[in-house]
């Protein structure tokens, strides 16, 4: 089986099928931005949720999936 | 003018007698697999070291949910006999598409449709322990009017803790261009045709405005991702393996909703372009207009064919006239705004066989990539019964200055019927594009439009458009 391993010795790093160059840079950073979005995400839906018992919104039931509702973008 | 493209049968190293098949020219890159052409028909092989992944995609019943939702073109497995190099596991027959299409001709929604979808196939693969190796904007093709997902070789089973292969190339096939036609302009779309490998992160940070740096999504996936491109361009293998155990399932989910919400929120409003108001302002009052579409509809009808390309298409009122008269019809356009519109407008309804396409017939996209021979020009995929040519012929004659005799040339060598419409010198129209300039024309008239295009085609049908001074014309192919 084809196997792409990058690096060497003890830091060698198995990529399968990694026919694609991926720049480090977004291997590296992914973690990073994952963590910082999971904060706001996590926020965000309680603070909807807070919001939506304050307004006593009896159409409360449906939650928003995460990154479906767009709202906290302003882009 | 003809670019150098692999005609079927021609001998290769792997297959001198060239009987096999022979590679699609821009399918090379990937070990596991490519597409092939083979007697007329598209098949693509899987090369025996993926056959384990593509076992498991196919035995877990991924590609069944994907095909299933449309996400992915469905396929028939073939006989191993009709692969085209050796040593090939499997062999299998996708479903043909009658046109294909690349990033840079679509409108801003079609680009957008397709980066859902992308992230859509990494979402299903996710939770089938899989994930996609690649997202380039390349494998997605448009099917009935909706995009769909053509590489069924994307797939690969995921290596727990390791990041998302694909991120870098998402974003910049997708992320950064539709941010770019969104935050600056709709026109810089076109920096796809010179970027084939995605619009580099550093140059879209740079041209987008700097309070997107503030922002949820294009602050980390395009400018803090573009800075760590260039932070770690050096660094090579120690970051990298770093990274290797840093994405755990939940975090690569985090990536792909977050995607998928940035993505969502970029909008552009086709407003404003120089087309947009065309519609309202035209030389036609209602009766003009029905009498302009029963003649286009005999005229179709008449052809009997099962295919048009519609040339200056607007929004597809007239596409649909051949859409619904059984055509496949692709709509071009070099308005975004129009193409846009168009491709709106399809979205709502059932599916039809029409396709917008963003292109402009003075410079239609040429053959591209490595040998000039990856994406094909434009002109090259035609293939097809009937040119619609409707309030065009004043716009590449006067406009564009281009001879009549040489846009005859060009039609036929396009299809075996043409309809099109003579837009005379007294038209308001062409009235307002000389408004301007010099009357440099005098071959612009009726007889100069029969005498350029008679050299090529015979009148079927003249049809003077009552209420108007236009003329409808149905011209075949002379033999």
């Amino acid at each position: 089986m084809l196997r792409n391993s990058v690096g060497s010795g003890s830091e060698t790093v198995d990529l399968p099928f990694a026919y694609i160059d991926p720049a480090s840079g977004s291997l590296v950073i992914q973690a990073l931005i994952a963590g910082l979005i999971a904060i706001p995400f996590f926020f965000r839906n309680k603070i909807s949720k807070f919001i939506r018992t304050v307004r006593g919104d009896s159409s409360a039931s449906s939650e928003a999936a995460p990154g479906q509702d767009d709202s906290g973008h302003t882009d | 003018m003809t670019p150098v493209t692999r005609t079927e049968g021609e001998a290769t190293l792997a297959d001198p007698a060239g009987a096999r098949g022979s590679r699609d020219a821009g399918s090379y890159r990937d070990p596991a697999g490519f597409v092939y052409r083979r007697d007329g028909i598209i098949y693509r092989q899987i090369n025996a070291v993926f056959a384990e992944e593509w076992e498991h995609y196919t035995h877990s019943g991924l590609y069944d949910r994907l095909a299933a939702a449309g996400v992915v073109i469905e396929h028939e497995e073939v006989d191993l006999d009709l692969a085209a190099e050796p040593p090939a596991s499997y062999v299998i027959r996708p479903e043909q598409l009658k046109t294909i299409s690349y990033p840079y001709e679509w409108s801003f929604s079609q680009l957008k449709d397709a980066a859902l979808l992308t992230l859509e196939a990494q979402a299903l693969a996710a939770a089938a322990g899989m994930t996609l190796r690649d997202a380039s904007a390349y494998n997605i093709q448009f099917r009935l009017g909706r995009p769909v997902l053509i590489d069924s070789l994307s797939f690969e089973r995921t290596q727990p803790g390791q990041p998302w292969i694909a991120y870098g190339q998402f974003c910049e096939h997708f992320l950064a261009p539709l941010a770019l036609m969104a935050r600056v302009d709709v026109r810089l779309g076109g920096l796809m045709r010179s970027h084939l490998e995605g619009i580099p992160l550093d140059l879209a940070a740079r041209l987008l405005p700097g309070r997107t740096r503030l922002s949820f999504g294009l602050g980390p996936h395009l400018h803090l991702h573009a800075r760590a491109q260039r932070q770690h361009a050096a660094s090579g293998a120690t970051a990298v393996s770093r990274a290797s155990n840093s994405m755990s399932p939940a975090k690569l989910e985090t990536l792909i909703e977050s995607l998928r919400g940035t993505i969502k929120g970029l909008s552009w409003e086709p407003a404003g372009t120089e087309w947009a108001e065309y519609a309202g302002n035209t030389s036609y009052d209602d009766d003009a207009t029905r009498a302009k579409e029963d003649a286009v509809a005999a005229a179709l009808v008449e052809a009997a064919g099962s295919s048009a390309w519609d040339l200056g298409a607007n929004t597809g009122r007239y596409s649909r006239i051949a859409a619904e008269r059984g055509y496949s019809v692709v709509a071009l356009d070099i308005d975004p705004a129009a193409v846009e519109r168009g491709y709106r407008a399809l979205r709502k309804g059932s599916s039809v066989d029409i396709l917008p396409l963003l292109a402009d017939l003075t410079d239609p996209s040429p053959p591209l990539g490595w040998g000039s021979a990856e994406r094909k020009g434009l002109l090259e995929r035609i293939d097809t019964d009937v040119i619609l040519a409707l309030a065009l012929i004043h716009h590449l004659a006067i406009s564009r200055n281009v001879p009549l005799p040489m846009i005859a040339d060009l039609f036929a060598g396009l299809a075996p019927h043409a309809i099109v419409e003579w837009v005379p010198k007294e038209d308001s129209m062409v009235q307002q594009l000389l408004a301007s300039r010099e009357d440099i024309f005098p071959d612009y008239s009726i007889e100069g439009f029969r005498a350029a295009f008679g050299a090529h085609f015979d009148i079927v049908r003249e049809t003077p458009i009552e209420n108007t001074d236009r003329t409808l014309f149905h011209l075949k192919r002379s033999a």
